[in-house]
């Protein structure tokens, strides 16, 4: 009870200081990032207990709660804060990648290698063809494909496809976490998430050239843009692993003040993707991973260690995510999002069931794994904000739609995939 | 091209600086309690700030102000906490009331100094009054700070000085309430809407740090009142501190002095429990503080030789300010049993001085910026040195002497 009054006296400070933002005008450091922070900690863990309460992941409830407060709602975590945000964010985002690399075992992966091949490939093949059949079979009810082709019509069943085979490796890491869940239900859904978003990235590129070339014909092909995404994906895969050899090299001969150590490490892993426009969370999740399996008994320590601190950075980073989900998209197009998310479902429980049936003896995986793929954030969003360059007649409106999309994915995910952990028996509470 | 040679560098720097330096260094008491203070993180930032690779640049540190406010509101908030009234009733009144005239007699000297140093810097600058005013009174309260690491790190060092040292580190540790007092006054009455006319007066302000860290020490002790998992009670106090230090940085008061407020409150409310606190605030620590070091240096700016004459100057008025004090000390309690040789123990700033100027520095644009930050910054490390040389000249050590390093929360601020 103590504790409720306690937030609802936060709640109340923190609406009533916004009446005081003359003050802002005075100069000086704008701290309302900081008090942001603050806040968004305090409140997040607060609903991540109530959500926790309901049986619901905690992170439903820092989502949900990042919607009341965001900019939507309440306005009381503006916009130009989350932007401010960024950087924070992004360190909090490697940490959560770094952890994610360090989960993955290829003694682990080897063992599941079969499953986790056909899940990955018919995820792929089914959505695509699902997408692009639905895309035209929807057509008349989409208002920007209203007197396309068939081009335009194959072009968008395509985009779509590929966007919902991305899920959300930040997600399955904080129910993993959350759920201290271990078995092969978790590291196939772990496994197959991270392996599809490197696939996306690419498989994005070349839609993404292809389609330019079908819409616009009198425009020459860009195949340089193909050789950049995968030079990027190179370089982050690179980078990480040189980080990776550094925290051993790090933990090996210094191995003092470790945890300012790895926030130094995740900084630089931010900082170099904005620099060189690599993947901030590749370069962290390539770190984890060959730290982990290069050296096992350095890595794993390191990762114990920052799962045990890592309710701060999870509590923070899902609020903000909750706070920038765009209600304004989901109310404009929340009956097509939800028609097609409702296709993504179908799509997604199909290929994975007949891939882990065809990969593996386990029920648990065939019946329930396909819930921790549902969930959508980073990846995707990035992908989506590349549309309106690309196809400047229907990108922005398609945008819309798939953030629509993703904010429904991003909701029913969590309590998906928390679901499909304790069914499989996997969690451990 | 920059980046990549910076970040080489300073994986290199790293290295050397985190191993073989520390090994090397451990050789010598003085420098050895320098690197345990945590100085060269500040070194570091220098390296990677505006002024140095530019890896943190002012676009980074305007991102990283959330840390930023953090480790003012932790130091400010852990100062606080030590007051408790239960262990301060077990200090004799005498040696508290000693320790505010130490505090007070050291803000008076250095106030007149500098006044004088600052008045004539600012003819030449044609700077404001407003800034001269804000100038003084930093520069006095950060002075007037002294840490009691140094003192208590020779009294674990050399045992010799253990029991000897005793009644200073009493002294440091109780006289901080001036220094804040004082800066108290300066977010006060020269809060920043004075400069460009005024809102409220100075009283509404004051008051208004009073009631923002009565209210979040009262908060805090709610949210943590309840039992819960380590991890859960550290996000709490992350969160609180964060929230506080934001909401003195919104209303541009000083987070340091709202969180010592908040945290005196929080001590003070029943059902503290201080070993539980400890526990927790010390997995964080470390890495909070050296963060704040990290982003002070990066925000350094030294590059004029003035500044350095600057700093040479504060040294000295600081200096004779200190001893002042410190000898009024001891002629008014003699039986205190501490000897004019032990100044040394008092001139270390450490912490709480840094933290004063970065909570500063984030509010206030100021043309002495440069001149104030240098003499703290150069001064705190400076100090440290000069402390532990006059320390080691105090007790001279023995070869039996073993070395210790404490790492835990009380040894760090």
């Amino acid at each position: 009870m103590s504790q409720i009054i306690a937030t609802g006296l936060i709640f109340v400070l923190m609406w009533s200081l916004k009446q005081f933002e003359w003050l802002d005008k005075l100069g000086g450091s704008t701290s309302s990032s900081t008090m942001t922070v603050g806040f968004i900690l305090l409140i997040g863990y607060m609903a991540g207990k109530a959500a926790f309460r309901f049986k619901l992941p905690r992170i439903t409830g820092y989502m949900l709660v990042g919607i009341l407060v965001g900019p939507y709602v309440f306005d009381l975590v503006s916009q130009p804060m989350t932007r401010q945000l960024d950087l924070i964010n992004n360190l909090a985002l490697s940490l959560i990648a770094l952890t994610a690399g360090g989960e993955l075992k290829i003694r682990e992966l080897k063992a599941l290698g079969k499953p986790l091949f056909a899940i990955t490939l018919l995820h792929m093949v089914v959505l695509m063809i699902v997408f692009v059949g639905g895309i035209y079979f929807l057509k008349p009810w989409i208002p920007f494909l209203e007197g396309g082709d068939v081009r335009s019509v194959l072009v968008v069943g395509m985009i779509l496809g590929t966007i919902a085979m991305a899920s959300s490796p930040a997600v399955a890491m904080a129910l993993i976490n959350e759920c201290r869940s271990h078995g092969e239900v978790t590291e196939s859904v772990l496994g197959v998430t991270v392996l599809k978003d490197i696939i996306v990235i690419m498989l994005f590129s070349v839609v993404l050239t292809l389609g330019r070339a079908w819409m616009r014909p009198d425009i020459p092909v860009n195949l340089q843009f193909l050789a950049t995404v995968g030079l990027e994906i190179m370089a982050s895969i690179g980078v990480g692993v040189f980080l990776g050899y550094f925290i051993t090299l790090y933990l090996r001969y210094v191995n003092a003040e470790n945890t300012l150590f790895l926030i130094g490490v995740c900084f630089l892993s931010a900082e170099t993707g904005l620099l060189f426009k690599l993947e901030p969370a590749l370069i962290a999740l390539s770190a984890g991973f060959f730290m982990e399996n290069v050296f096992p008994e350095k890595g794993e320590r390191l990762v114990h260690a920052i799962e045990q601190g890592s309710l701060p950075v999870y509590t923070l980073f899902f609020c903000l995510a909750g706070a920038v989900i765009n209600m304004e998209a989901l109310r404009e197009m929340w009956l097509l999002a939800l028609v097609l998310v409702m296709m993504r479902l179908l799509a997604v429980f199909v290929s994975t069931y007949a891939g882990a049936k065809w990969g593996s003896k386990n029920i648990f995986l065939a019946h329930y794994s396909w819930l921790g793929f549902i969930a959508q954030a980073g990846v995707s969003l990035g992908l989506a904000a590349m549309l309106l360059r690309g196809f400047p007649e229907w990108g922005g409106a398609l945008q819309t739609l798939i953030i629509a999309m993703i904010a429904i994915n991003q909701l029913i995910g969590p309590i998906g995939f928390r679901f499909a952990l304790i069914r499989s028996k996997e969690a451990h509470f | 091209m920059r980046t990549i040679i910076g970040l080489s560098i300073l994986i290199i720097l790293g290295y050397l600086g985190a191993y073989h330096f520390r090994t090397f260094f451990k050789k010598s008491k003085v420098l050895d309690q320098f690197l345990n203070s945590g100085f060269l993180f500040i070194l570091i930032g220098v390296l990677c700030g505006p002024f140095g690779m530019n890896l943190l640049s002012v676009r980074v540190i305007h991102q990283l102000d959330p840390f930023i406010y953090l480790g003012l509101g932790w130091i400010g908030f852990i100062v606080g906490l030590q007051f408790e009234m239960r262990l301060l009733k077990l200090v004799p009144k005498r040696i508290f009331f000693l320790a505010q005239l130490e505090g007070l007699v050291s803000l008076a000297v250095l106030f007149g100094g500098l006044w004088l140093l600052l008045s004539g810097l600012a003819g030449v600058m044609r700077s404001p009054v407003f800034e001269v005013w804000t100038g003084v009174i930093i520069l006095s309260a950060c002075g007037a700070v002294s840490s009691s690491l140094a003192a208590r790190y020779y009294a674990k060092t050399l045992p010799k000085a253990q029991k000897a040292l005793r009644p200073l580190e009493y002294l440091i540790s109780l006289h901080v309430f001036i220094p804040v007092l004082a800066l108290l006054i300066l977010y006060s009455f020269f809060h920043l809407d004075q400069r460009e006319g005024e809102h409220f007066s100075g009283w509404v302000w004051m008051v208004t740090h009073g009631l923002v860290g009565v209210l979040l020490g009262v908060m805090m002790f709610y949210l943590l009142k309840v039992k819960m998992r380590d991890n859960e009670r550290l996000l709490l106090i992350l969160g609180s501190i964060i929230f506080s230090s934001g909401i003195a940085g919104y209303l541009h008061l000083s987070p340091v002095v709202i969180c010592f407020i908040a945290g005196i409150i929080f001590a003070n409310l029943p059902g503290f429990n201080s070993l539980l606190m400890e526990a927790v605030l010390r997995r964080a620590e470390r890495p909070v503080y050296f963060i704040l070091l990290i982003l002070a240096g990066s925000l350094w700016d030294f590059r004029s030789v003035w500044v350095w004459i600057f700093l040479a100057t504060y040294m000295l008025i600081r200096f004779v300010a200190k001893g002042v004090a410190f000898l009024s000390v001891l002629k008014l309690e003699p039986s205190l049993e501490l000897k004019p040789s032990y100044l040394g123990g008092m001139l270390a700033q450490g912490p709480l001085a840094i933290a004063f100027v970065i909570g500063y520095e984030v509010v206030y644009s100021s043309g002495f910026l440069p001149f104030i930050v240098t003499a703290i910054l150069g001064g705190a490390m400076l100090n440290e040195i000069l402390a532990g040389q006059l320390m080691l000249k105090a007790f001279p050590p023995q070869e039996t002497d073993e070395m210790k390093r404490g790492e835990s929360a009380g040894d760090i601020l």
